[in-house]
């Protein structure tokens, strides 16, 4: 497997009034070739903040950020121009990403000059790149205001794919979309992403949306990621209880299922500029201890791939726990005990 | 639901079909004057709502769902619209009611909550103040008894330390807080009946459960009704006890929730069912969608508003299909036979959808 994004020990801090925002704090993760990995959790996490600090849209405040095996943590803007082909990104608002005054056709043809693609070549690689996102090529003479959000949405993504990029950070890219353009949207992003083997970083808050294109999802509260596994496992069994939380309050679309009883997170994440001591989450936790509050769990990882920072993870056995290690992925300041058994795992 | 072409077929209503209903819209249909013409936003909108029950009002950008909830308070109002049928509330038509009897009603017996907490609250007021407000404008008690009815609210609706928020600023609060507010102060006056427009759209998953079950307490106790605009079919299956897909400025479908997603008739319904990703079993290799956009109220086509979307399209549906009662309380508008729909929304594997 190639690794195409790679960030370890991430840190990003905005200076507020009367404090500082841990934005990301200690995050790890990775991206590799053909691989979609889901960023989830609630507004404020600090998910846009981790993917734009991916692609050096700010500049990290420490930790490491690697493109391939290129280290592009420091490198100046002007150096990163000869990167930036490589990475691209989706924006969440298809009004705001594209310049009113500017023709589809000069959007994506400076794209191109980007991506290298020779001058006198650039009108058939135009109308490639809008028929490869569904669109007629006949929209190139048109501006942005004549489009409908999803056609916008996709002229974003053919921007983005016009410089044949290895990795595309998507954030919140189908969120401002009508739920029948949303479905062909997501659709749209799962072909494109199998068919040119691409690295994505979906950025989301819609949980159903995530586990139709992603292969792995990482959940983050707080600036941290709490939990991250492959989708099927974390759609199945997730040990994490604010992950637990989060996939129970999606409203879902069976009537018959409506009195069934739910894990009902109380209140609402503290602030990030004075985060709870030991485990951020351990406040609204229903399975919170002592050592939650002065403890930070860290990532540990369970033979199915399941990454959990959790002292008292949901439905883990002794067996498990004890065939699993501390992940490389933990923050630095984690604890390196192991995390507790369920003793209710029928659970 | 008086259907347009099954006859008087009559209405009956899912949970409260004995009682009166507290609110009946009759052929509503609301034109905006633009430059390019005028615009049919709603068309042929019948809907009853009886007392404590919720209704939902589904659809997508420009189906006419906000502008029917806003039409009912005369908020639509103005020299270049025109409305048209009748919305009778406790006797009253709140379509030609007069601007008096219209603020007796809105905010008191009929109140509303919008998707955007933020641009709905004051900036400059102290949220007590701005719920006392609303009090006072309704009923005649002293500053300080208003204040003390506003916390009250702010505690009801879950706001933590009610009294200290209620000296606070619009935005001192999360959005959800924010929403919050905007309930109690809908509330804050006791309504018969809630229009929520989309109340949890801009909420993130956890806070828009609390405030879900926010609504639903306060209407099992109060026996509120609501007309629950929204796009989230899942909110729907959560809370209503009926529900009305909307497209292109009509409805296309009404029955009671569990028909509704047991037995959809409409291709749009399937549509909109079958794009949602599932959140259990297998994942689709792809999702089944629905081709094209939402098209804009200025631009719907003749005849059935969804023929150019629907894969199942045939030349009836150059005319506009009824809205028709199959059988009590569930009735669709569209012209394909029911057995043959029955047949061509099913995906396999048990899920609806609409199959190109």
């Amino acid at each position: 497997m190639t690794r195409v994004l790679t960030i370890e020990h991430l840190e990003q801090r905005f200076a507020v009034p009367g404090g500082t925002l841990r934005a990301v704090d200690d995050v790890t993760l990775h991206v590799e070739r053909g691989e979609t990995l889901g960023l989830v959790g609630e507004s404020g996490c600090g998910k846009s903040t981790l993917a734009r600090t991916a692609m050096r849209l700010l500049d990290p405040k420490a930790g490491t950020i690697h493109l391939g095996d290129r280290d592009i943590t420091r490198r100046s803007q002007r150096a990163l121009r000869a990167d930036r082909p490589r990475m691209q990104m989706v924006f969440q608002d298809p009004f705001g990403s594209l310049n009113p005054r500017r023709r589809i056709g000069a959007v994506l043809e400076e794209a191109l000059a980007v991506g290298r693609v020779p001058g006198p070549e650039r009108a058939a690689a135009r109308d490639a790149a809008l028929e490869r996102v569904g669109l007629a090529p006949e929209l190139a003479t048109r501006l942005p205001h004549e489009l409908s959000g999803g056609q916008r949405q996709r002229v974003g993504v053919a921007r983005a794919l016009a410089t044949n990029p290895e990795l595309l950070v998507a954030d919140e890219p189908v969120s401002a979309l009508d739920v029948s353009v949303q479905a062909q949207l997501v659709n749209l992003l799962g072909d494109l992403g199998r068919d040119l083997g691409l690295a994505q970083l979906f950025v989301a808050h819609d949980l159903s949306v995530v586990r139709q294109i992603a292969d792995r999802i990482a959940v983050m509260y707080l600036g941290r990621i709490v939990e991250s596994a492959p989708t099927t496992v974390l759609f199945d069994r997730a040990r994490h209880p604010y992950t637990r939380a989060l996939l129970a309050a999606v409203p879902v679309p069976d009537p018959t299922q409506r009195g069934r009883t739910r894990e009902r997170l109380q209140g609402e994440p503290p602030s990030p500029v004075a985060p709870p001591s030991g485990c951020s989450f351990h406040p609204r936790c229903p399975r919170a201890s002592d050592r939650c509050t002065v403890e930070q769990p860290p990532l540990w990882r369970y033979p199915d791939g399941g990454l959990t920072a959790c002292h008292h993870p949901v439905g883990a056995t002794a067996d498990e726990i004890a065939a699993g290690a501390r992940d490389d992925a933990s923050p630095r300041a984690a604890s390196t005990e192991a995390p507790s058994a369920d003793v209710a795992s029928a659970d | 639901m008086s259907a347009a072409a099954s006859g008087p077929s009559g209405h009956a209503s899912g949970t409260a079909s004995a009682d009166r209903p507290l609110l009946s819209i009759a052929d509503l249909a609301v034109d905006f004057g633009t430059v390019g013409g005028p615009v049919h936003a709603v068309r042929e909108v019948s809907l009853d709502i009886a007392p404590g029950e919720v209704v939902a009002l589904v659809g997508e950008s420009g189906s006419g769902k906000s502008v029917t909830a806003l039409t009912l308070l005369g908020l639509t109002r103005g020299p270049r619209t025109t409305v048209r049928g009748s919305a009778t509330f406790d006797g009253l038509d709140l379509l030609v009611a007069g601007d008096r009897e219209l603020r007796d009603i809105r905010g008191k017996r009929i109140a509303m909550v919008f998707q955007d907490p933020m641009s709905s609250l004051n900036p400059v007021l102290r949220v007590g103040v701005q719920i006392a407000e609303q009090i006072r404008a309704h009923e005649p008690v002293s500053k300080g008894e208003a204040l003390r009815r506003a916390i009250d609210a702010l505690r009801e609706v879950g706001i933590p330390e009610p009294a200290d928020r209620a000296n606070r600023f619009p935005h001192e609060f999360s959005g959800g807080m924010r929403q919050r507010v905007m309930i109690a102060m809908a509330l804050s006056c006791r309504p018969e009946l809630l229009l929520a427009d989309e109340p949890t759209t801009a909420l993130d998953v956890t806070v828009q459960a609390q405030i879900l079950d926010l609504l639903m307490r306060l209407r099992d106790e109060r026996g509120m009704a609501v007309l629950l605009v929204t796009h989230d079919l899942g909110v729907v299956a959560e809370t209503a006890d009926r529900v009305a897909v909307m497209y292109g400025g009509r409805i296309v479908e009404e029955a009671p929730v569990e028909p509704f997603f047991a037995d959809p008739r409409h291709p749009y319904s399937w549509g909109l069912l079958g794009s949602i990703p599932p959140m259990a079993g297998a994942r689709p290799e792809r999702l089944p969608t629905i081709a094209g956009t939402p098209p804009s109220p200025s631009a719907l086509p003749d005849g059935c508003a969804f023929r150019t979307r629907c894969p199942h399209a045939f030349e009836n549906c150059a005319a506009l299909p009824p809205l028709v009662d199959h059988d009590p309380a569930h009735a669709d508008r569209c012209w394909l036979p029911l057995e043959r729909k029955q047949a061509l929304r099913d995906l396999g594997d048990g899920r609806i959808g609409l199959a190109a």
